[in-house]
């Protein structure tokens, strides 16, 4: 019994002793096999790393190419876009692709150059053998390809060629905004126009809205174009500007070039004519001065000067081109032009005030713009007496043409400074100065003024019934090698309608046109320019949908100026209309 | 003695399938992933084509082509100031008694109605290369 019940214990103690052993054994397998499994993770995981997501072990050049352009974009976003104030398109970045070769990699290089022949024509053939005969593992074949191109390589399927992609400035309106949208180099750092004048904004990849509007624009470079055409004119210029805010509408020079051939244009293309260079607008200058006159004395309209022979001060002698010969009242002076009227204005407001009257207006200055191409006006440096009386009319003041439609568009908008803009303004914006140059009442005088040149004075050719236009000629002779040239004119016009109210002004600048049949030989400012800005008037009505007025000769506005109007002979026998030369 | 072993069973079983699930999830993931980056590029490469048909839609609206298209193919010219009304109650309502001023102007050189089959002027430009085409004919007719 007792052995039986040893033998019990015994057996208790060995199966406690096993099952431990057991227990010990099985745990550590487990814990084996976990480890196992976990290994076997992480070899697989490491596969996976090394092998499956390695993307650059089975990519192809091309791929690798698309990546490294794509690492490109990332680094340096891509220069934004710039549109019209309509939202149509004027410059873009497109991404181009261009065909390299590896040299290593050629196999036949006459059939692969007489392919590539085909596909892209203006390819040298001297060069390329150069390139695939060099020791370099790479070499450029074409740049900015087209995608028809691209495809076109593609389908020849030799591994020697490979594709780069990089970005291109492309302007689709090709010439239509030159000078003012501007082009940028290579790496996309922008050289000239809105390309210079907005680089940081552009270069950081936002788009800009211009005040430009594409149809407008084309109105004005057309006609402009038609004038020098007809007139066989070197250059012009023409511009459209809001009176109340400044907004540049269209901005012509010409000759213009095609901005995605930049690099070819010759420079007399380049140069803008708008706001680089300055000229000497002639008797434009006498609105000024009459705004002067009526805004610092108080005379009226019948106030009378006298312009019955020239004016001698010093070595000056200041003459009429069509001489009236007779004392002249202010709208008088206006209408026909006279440079002794304006020149006897000028010495009435004296040469300070006179001065300070065309600084206010921003006629002295180089003028702030939205480009970097900005021309400073020629002042003369010493302002004499005789200063006075010829600035009066204009003489030996060049500024550029954008400057002086500013400066006329805060006289007629009602006397408020007008500081001109490219980039868009929002509508309902507040207007964007109140510095007050002229008064109100001054403003409405020198709107009847304008009005009458275009009714009765030497505007007439660019009358459009209906639309109350009003404006100022101006003739200058040019000086050329410190001499004035009587064959060498800028014939001009500045207008703004509707003259009640104005709301655009109209500038035509044409550089040294000439006389032709239809003109009877006249180059000057009512012959050439103002029937461009007629041309410009009728087709922007049009446009812009500015239905006409119906046209009542009585109630012009010009005609309450029509008493101090005192011409004896009826101007039937006239051929045309007359055009007076401001010196 | 056996429930040791189930608990060990279950328990290594489960850490198995959690394991295997892990697998699965990321391989998803990393497909997931792949194809992120696949329509990522295929969206940047359609911004791109619509990048260029804009600029070519830009090109194609040049005023100067339009206005040399419109030359060639539209029977219209272009309205004049006196056309423009202001508001639609210029326009006479069928009364015949009404006097109206009519814009006068010179009358349209060719028939108003468009018809799209017809051969356009502009498309028969080469007269040159027509007649030399009937010459030639004539003659091998002749030699026959």
């Amino acid at each position: 019994m007792i052995w039986k019940h040893a033998r019990r214990q015994a057996i208790l103690i060995d199966g406690d002793r096993r099952s431990s052993v057991f227990m010990a054994q099985s745990r550590l397998s487990i814990l084996g096999v976990c480890f196992a499994l976990g290994y076997l993770l992480v070899m697989v995981r490491l596969l996976d790393l090394a092998v499956v997501q390695n993307e650059s072990l089975f990519q192809e050049p091309l791929n690798a190419a698309v990546a490294r352009a794509q690492d490109i974009k990332s680094l340096t976003p891509r220069r934004g876009d710039i549109y019209d104030r309509h939202g149509f398109l004027l410059a873009t970045t497109l991404k181009t692709p261009s065909l390299f070769v590896d040299p290593s990699l050629v196999f036949d290089e006459t059939s692969l150059s007489v392919s590539l022949m085909k596909i892209i024509p203006d390819l040298n053939r001297s060069k390329m053998s150069s390139v695939v005969q060099g020791k370099n593992r790479f070499g450029w074949i074409a740049h900015n390809i087209t995608p028809a191109q691209q495809q076109a390589v593609l389908e020849i399927g030799d591994p020697s060629l490979g594709f780069k992609y990089e970005y291109k400035r492309v302007y689709p309106q090709g010439s239509l905004f030159a000078h003012l949208v501007g082009y940028t180099d290579r790496d996309g750092l922008g050289l000239a126009g809105i390309e210079r004048g907005y680089d940081d904004v552009l270069s950081a990849g936002e788009d800009v809205h211009l005040s430009l509007d594409l149809r407008l624009q084309h109105v004005v470079r057309r006609e402009l174009g038609t004038a020098m055409e007809e007139f066989t004119a070197k250059a012009g210029s023409g511009i459209i500007l809001d009176v109340h805010t400044g907004e540049v509408l269209a901005g012509v020079s010409l000759p213009d070039f095609d901005l995605n051939a930049a690099g070819d244009a010759e420079d007399r293309e380049i140069f803008n004519r708008l706001t680089l260079g300055v000229y000497e607008l002639g008797s434009m200058f006498k609105i000024f001065s009459t705004a002067a006159l009526l805004e610092l004395h108080n005379v009226p309209m019948s106030k009378t000067f006298d312009a019955r022979k020239p004016l001698k001060i010093g070595r000056f002698t200041i003459s009429d081109y069509h001489a009236k010969k007779r004392v002249l009242t202010i709208p008088e002076v206006f209408m026909y032009s006279s440079n002794i009227g304006s020149a006897l204005m000028g010495q009435m407001i004296g040469g300070k005030a006179l001065r300070a009257f065309y600084a206010d207006l921003g006629l002295l200055d180089a003028m702030r713009f939205d480009i970097r191409e900005i021309g400073r006006p020629i002042v003369p440096k010493i302002w004499r007496k005789s200063t006075t009386l010829t600035a009066s009319y204009g003489h030996g003041l060049a500024t550029t043409p954008l400057q002086m439609s500013a400066a006329v568009a805060s006289i007629v908008n009602g006397g408020m400074a007008v500081h001109p803009v490219l980039i868009k303004v929002d509508e309902g914006a507040i207007a964007q100065t109140d510095v007050r140059v002229i008064s109100e009442e001054t403003s409405e005088k020198m709107r009847k003024l304008l009005r009458l040149v275009v009714t009765k004075g030497t505007g007439r050719n660019a009358d459009v019934k209906g639309y109350a236009l009003g404006g100022k000629t101006g003739t200058a002779e040019k000086s050329v090698g410190g001499y004035y040239r009587r064959d060498k004119l800028i014939s001009s016009f500045v207008g703004a309608f509707p003259m009640d109210n104005p709301r655009y002004v109209l500038m035509v600048m044409v550089d040294e046109p000439h006389g032709n049949k239809k003109s009877y030989g006249y180059a000057t400012a009512g012959w050439v320019a103002a029937p461009a800005v007629k041309r410009i008037l009728t087709s922007m009505a049009s446009i812009l949908g500015l239905p006409a007025d119906k046209y009542d000769a009585d109630n012009d506005m010009a005609v309450s100026l029509e008493p101090y109007i005192h011409d004896k002979k009826k101007k039937k026998k006239k051929i045309g209309g007359k055009s007076l030369v401001s010196y | 003695m056996r429930v040791i072993i189930l608990k060990y069973t279950v328990v290594s079983a489960l850490v198995i399938a959690s394991g295997a699930m892990l697998m699965d999830v990321s391989h998803h993931v990393q497909r997931a992933e792949r194809d992120i980056k696949h329509l990522d590029r295929e969206i940047a490469r359609e911004e791109e084509s619509i990048r260029v048909l804009k600029a070519e839609w830009a090109y194609l609206n040049n005023p100067v082509r339009l206005e040399a298209l419109a030359a060639d193919y539209v029977d219209l010219i272009s309205p004049e100031a006196a056309q423009l009304i202001s508001d639609m109650s210029v326009i006479p309502d069928n009364d015949p008694q009404a006097s109206i001023f009519i814009p006068q102007r010179s009358p349209l050189h060719r028939d108003i109605s468009y018809d799209a089959s017809s051969p356009k002027p502009t498309q028969a430009t080469y007269p040159t290369k027509h007649t030399n085409n009937t010459v030639s004919s004539h003659t091998n007719g002749g030699a026959r």
